[in-house]
């Protein structure tokens, strides 16, 4: 005989694999989309996240215009208009442009927001800064009625043809000092910076601006363009040199750049979650093909007996899982494209109120590398679902094999398992460690996979811990029927336990989701429940970023406290600042907040000063929120020292409290302390006391009778204000809920796709069933059984998963991640919601299948091959 | 006598277990097969038949002893090495036939061809014509297996086993699951093949008639070879 020589095997054919698939494509169609339902949750995420940051840096950009740089204290901080001369004078300056960037809205229902723009009009080297001229330049009819009319108003084309206004028409705006009308002067075409925001702009000049919406001669910025030939950098550095304390001097690629970080670890928590689809997904087909190659051992026995090498069978089963994941990429992106349209303003109002920005108008743009991610995550998913099984599979014993078709192939040694179980643990214990010691969420986003992997390892001692009680305990319960499907559970340990390893996976994520989601809302609720407990809270009805409501002059104070039956008020103000690198807020009350517990008073965590709510009233103090307190390392009794606009302001902390205004930090100060250094005399809540024996509803009525009108108030009590920021996080967390419902569909595709399965492969067995004199109901009934078996099994996983996962993530990694600190409420009513959900798909995804059992024919189902 | 022989067996041992829970499959069996020879392996069920079979094909390694086929010692040769010689110079036929359910006639003929390098049409003219030489029609090429009936099914099964143009054919009861008039068609195809291109057949079968078309029949009882001649047709035709 020759000599055995090396051969060739067709590497890059694909007709074994697709002769292989035909016949299966029905039972394969869930897998597939499974898979897809992944991908596109993948790519949906990351084209909505692309989108969103977008929106936002096109803003920032637009509004900048040619400026290079710009100069401000803080979000809303006001300060001299004479800073902007200095800055006009440093060298390399070819133009500093003073300005106010306010917001008012528009006084019918609607409330339409409108960004202000308060600009020099007649400085015509300003307004072409920001490109805002009509196609013959900004040209007013009349400068001067402009300038001597500080009523006088631009609107952009797009938004006075929306209402229906012309030039010389009337705008009634709600302003923080009330309701005011403006005149429309002239119209602006849609582009530069009457682009953004859809066209809600408004142009005033300057003066006019500062007086309805900062104060004469206080703006809140100045942009600056750099001449020509020069650098920026050395530029800013020259102009920071020069300006007051407190104000800081930006590029506006930093403005991008801080935007970017702060939002990139929501989009990292929004792309976590995305990937759990793929995980989700990978965990189906995982499922699904090592059935399958199981069920076709006896074939790759047959092949590896007629003389096909090892890694030859290896590939071959490889390519049949490259196929799958090749036609659920293809299904996943369009799918994923057509998803992310409906979640993209979801996802940007979770952004805009999370960071307390405006929702930019957003599109989304399909980008190569969001369809690349999404496609190379697919088919990874399914190169790696069947690695194992194939494996496996090929190195099985050929001649044991081919007289084993029908019966499960033992799997991997049982040993080698159980040490990847230790492992998994030990690394989840390690990381969880590393966690709280470094305080970097990257390890709790490493605990959350391996905790996932936990789950669907745990699966299979599960389903041996409870087939041995289950038996007898199920045939009491449910009769034989109950029996067999107890008895497929233990015979199919391995398949029975993919499959609930994937319910405990996918439903674990939705049980995780929620129960943040919860915690979240709960602790706010606990939060501000003691801390607002006056009779009313007066605020602006218009929002005017992200959940903070538009700010109001504080003579609505004053104006308040004159009714007949108010004993007292305080006001409270909001503002983002900024210290120690980067954003917190400021939330300033007025000292009868802490003098009086009446109007409520903030809860404390931990020590504090002893005379906390004196020194606080005196302004001497500060408390600082829990979360402000870890991300800066400050503890009672410290010392912080704040640049303000008026110098810098060392304060004492008294205590720390629990506040969710900003996810990095809150200082809790008094006004009058706050209104000193940053000159801000608005407010955003105005806390009501009634007089004793006074009527609160009547009061309400009177004050909204008043003021309501030339404000635009709502006029809340403690809880429906508590309950309107509950609504917001509510708001926040939709998108979350959206992409938990993607994944728990994906989940129970999954569950049907088995179900469905183990009724094709059982066929014969069945059959013989049936043959034997079994009637069909108990068939139909068997596999009702098998169905509500692998959810309970599922459940219970998911129970200990979600539950692990969230107190992960409550206690450690959303703090770490996203910078709120919160305290652990578990979702029971959706727990329950999630379990009776699983148990009606369950019963859902097993009803076809068993009525296809029950209609068997014995005879046909013998001879099936 | 190893050289011109097909199958060597020397003092081949199967055994299973350990200890006292050992149990022997084979035991000490020396068999010397000549190329060309029409050999019948006869014996109960759970004489050894199938391990034998297995041990020759290197589907499975002996606990003892030696076993060569075409001069190569199994042994000394890797898992791939022998995979190859399957593939190239020794054809399996099954007792179940093991026909993929998902194949056509034509492709289940044709694939162990794909694996040795040719291209998907030329496997498929090959196939085309090794089946004519089994009998099959041509309108059951393009069904699947489980359209025909179980001679016709046994018959592709010999068409991949015959399609390498192997040098060896193994056949574990290939009229197993027949009817009498089905299996003696079968084996009156495989004593055609012996006879007309010298192809060694190794038959292993419980059925005294059909261990009467061998050449040789051996028996095995209890793993042991207990008896070992001519058999009475190859008798009266040497007579």
């Amino acid at each position: 005989m020759s000599r055995v020589v090396t051969l060739r095997t067709p590497a890059y054919s694909f007709r074994i694999p697709l002769r292989f698939l035909r016949g299966s494509y029905t039972r394969l169609a869930l897998t597939v989309i499974a898979l897809a339902s992944g991908v596109a949750l993948v790519c949906a995420i990351d084209l909505v996240n692309r989108a969103v940051l977008r929106g936002f840096v096109e803003v920032i950009d637009t509004m900048a215009g040619r400026a290079a740089l710009q100069v401000r204290a803080g979000e809303g901080g006001l300060f001299p208009e004479s800073v902007a001369a200095t800055v006009s004078a440093v060298p390399g300056v070819e133009l500093a442009v003073p300005l106010v960037s306010a917001s008012a809205f528009t006084a019918e229902d609607s409330g339409e927001l409108l960004t202000i723009h308060g600009v020099d009009i007649t400085n015509d080297r300003a307004v072409r800064v920001y490109d805002a001229r009509d196609q013959g330049g900004l040209v007013l009819d009349d400068p001067l009625v402009f300038l001597s009319q500080p009523d006088s108003i631009v609107l952009t084309r797009a938004f006075a043809e929306r209402r229906g206004l012309a030039v010389d028409d009337q705008l009634s705006l709600v302003t923080p000092t009330g309701q005011r009308r403006f005149t429309i002067r002239a119209l602006l075409e849609p582009q530069g910076v009457a682009r953004v925001y859809g066209g809600n702009l408004a142009v005033m000049d300057l003066y006019a601006a500062e007086k309805a919406f900062t104060r004469p001669e206080y703006i809140n910025r100045v942009d600056v363009v750099v001449e020509r030939g020069d650098e920026v950098a050395r530029v800013a550095d020259a102009i920071a040199a020069v300006l007051p304390a407190g104000l800081r001097v930006e590029a506006p690629f930093q403005r991008k750049a801080d935007l970017h970080k702060v939002m990139h670890s929501l989009q990292l928590f929004l792309q976590g979650v995305g990937s759990l689809g793929v995980v989700a997904g990978f965990l189906i087909a995982f499922n699904r093909l090592a059935t399958l190659f199981e069920l076709r051992a006896w074939q790759l026995g047959v092949m590896r007996a007629v003389g096909v090498r090892e890694g030859a069978v290896r590939r071959e089963l490889m390519k049949e899982s490259l196929l799958l994941g090749a036609v659920g990429v293809a299904i996943g992106i369009p799918l994923g494209i057509g998803l992310a349209r409906p979640l993209l303003p979801v996802i940007a109002a979770t952004m805009a109120v999370a960071y307390k920005q405006v929702a930019p108008d957003a599109e989304v743009m399909v980008s190569a590398s969001s369809l690349a991610l999404a496609a190379a995550l697919g088919l990874g998913a399914a190169l790696l679902a069947a690695a194992l099984p194939a494996r496996r599979m090929a190195a099985l014993g050929m001649a044991a094999t081919i007289r084993g078709r029908g019966v499960e192939q033992p799997g991997v040694s049982r040993k080698s398992v159980w040490v990847l179980r230790g492992l998994v643990v030990a690394g989840i214990v390690a990381c969880v460690s590393l966690q709280s010691v470094t305080r970097s969420a990257t390890w709790g986003l490493v605990a959350t996979g391996l905790i996932a992997a936990a789950t669907a390892l745990a699966s299979r001692p599960l389903v041996q811990l409870v087939s041995g009680p289950l038996l007898p305990g199920l045939r009491w319960v449910g009769g034989p029927s109950a029996r067999f499907a107890a008895a497929a559970l233990v015979h199919n340990p391995r398949r029975m336990a993919l499959t609930a390893g994937t319910l405990g996976v996918g439903l674990g994520t939705v049980l995780f989701l929620w129960m943040l989601a919860r915690s979240f809302e709960q602790s706010v609720i606990d939060g501000l429940g003691g801390a607002m407990r006056a009779d009313l809270a007066v605020t602006s009805s218009n929002i005017e970023a992200g959940f903070m409501e538009a700010p109001i002059d504080d003579t609505l104070a004053a104006e308040v406290r004159a009714i007949p039956g108010v004993k007292a008020v305080a006001g409270e103000r909001v503002t983002d600042w900024h210290h120690g690198g980067g954003p917190i807020a400021i939330d300033a009350f007025d000292p009868g907040y802490f003098t009086d517990p009446a109007f409520g008073q903030l809860p404390l965590l931990g020590r504090h000063a002893p005379d906390v709510w004196d020194a606080m009233a005196r302004g001497e103090a500060v408390i600082v929120s829990s979360n402000f307190a870890l991300h800066l390392g400050v503890d009672v009794g410290d010392t912080i020292t704040l640049e303000t606009p008026s110098g810098p302001l060392p304060l004492r902390v008294a205590g720390t409290t629990m506040v969710f205004i900003s996810p990095r930090g809150t200082i809790e100060m008094g006004r009058t302390l706050y209104e000193r250094f940053w000159h801000d005399r608005q407010i955003n809540h105005l806390f009501v006391q009634a007089a004793p024996g006074a009527d609160v509803a009547a009061l309400r009525a009177t004050i909204a009778q008043r003021l309501g009108r030339a404000y635009r108030l709502r006029i809340l009590s403690s809880r429906e204000l508590i309950d309107f920021f509950a609504g917001q996080v509510r708001r926040a967390f939709a998108g979350l809920h959206i992409l938990a419902g993607m994944v728990l569909v994906v989940v129970l595709v999954g569950m049907a796709d088995t179900l469905a399965a183990g009724v094709a492969e059982r066929t014969r067995e069945l059959g013989a069933i049936r043959a034997l004199g079994v009637r069909r109901r108990y068939l139909r009934r068997m596999v009702l059984f098998e169905g509500m078996l692998l959810g309970a099994l599922g459940l219970g996983l998911a129970l200990a998963a979600g539950l692990a996962l969230g107190t992960l993530w409550v206690d450690a990694t959303f703090p770490y991640l996203l910078g709120w600190t919160l305290e652990r409420h578990i979702p029971y009513w959706q727990a329950a919601l999630v379990a009776m959900i699983t148990a009606v798909v369950c019963l859902a995804a097993a009803l076809v299948p068993a009525h296809r059992a029950a209609r068997l024919d014995p005879a046909m189902a013998l001879r099936y091959e | 006598m190893e050289h011109g022989s097909a199958v060597v067996l020397e003092r081949v041992s199967k055994c299973y277990g350990n200890g006292p829970q050992t149990a022997c499959a084979l035991t000490d069996i020396s068999l010397e097969v000549p190329a060309g020879e029409f050999l019948a392996v006869m014996g109960p069920s759970g004489s050894g038949k199938t391990t034998m079979l297995n041990l020759i094909a290197g589907i499975d390694a002996p606990s003892s002893g030696r076993v060569a086929v075409g001069g190569h010692d199994l042994a000394s040769l890797s898992d791939d090495a022998r995979s190859d010689l399957r593939l190239q110079q020794i054809g399996f036929v099954f007792q179940t036939f093991n026909l993929f359910p998902t194949f056509t006639v034509e492709e289940n003929v044709a694939w162990p061809l794909e694996f040795l390098g040719m291209g998907g049409r030329a496997a498929l003219a090959r196939a085309a014509a090794v089946l004519d030489q089994v009998g099959v029609q041509v309108a059951a090429r393009t069904r699947r297996p489980g359209d025909l009936s179980g001679g016709e099914q046994q018959r592709v099964a010999i068409a991949r086993a015959l399609v390498i143009q192997p040098r060896l054919v193994l056949a574990d009861e290939p009229t197993g699951n027949l009817d009498s008039r089905t299996g003696q068609a079968i084996l009156d195809l495989l004593r055609e093949l012996n006879r007309a291109t010298q192809l060694t057949v190794i038959l292993v079968t419980h059925s005294p008639v059909a261990a009467s078309y061998g050449h040789r029949v051996v028996e095995l009882r209890d793993g042991r070879i207990v008896r070992e001649g001519s058999s009475p047709a190859s008798e009266t035709a040497a007579g």
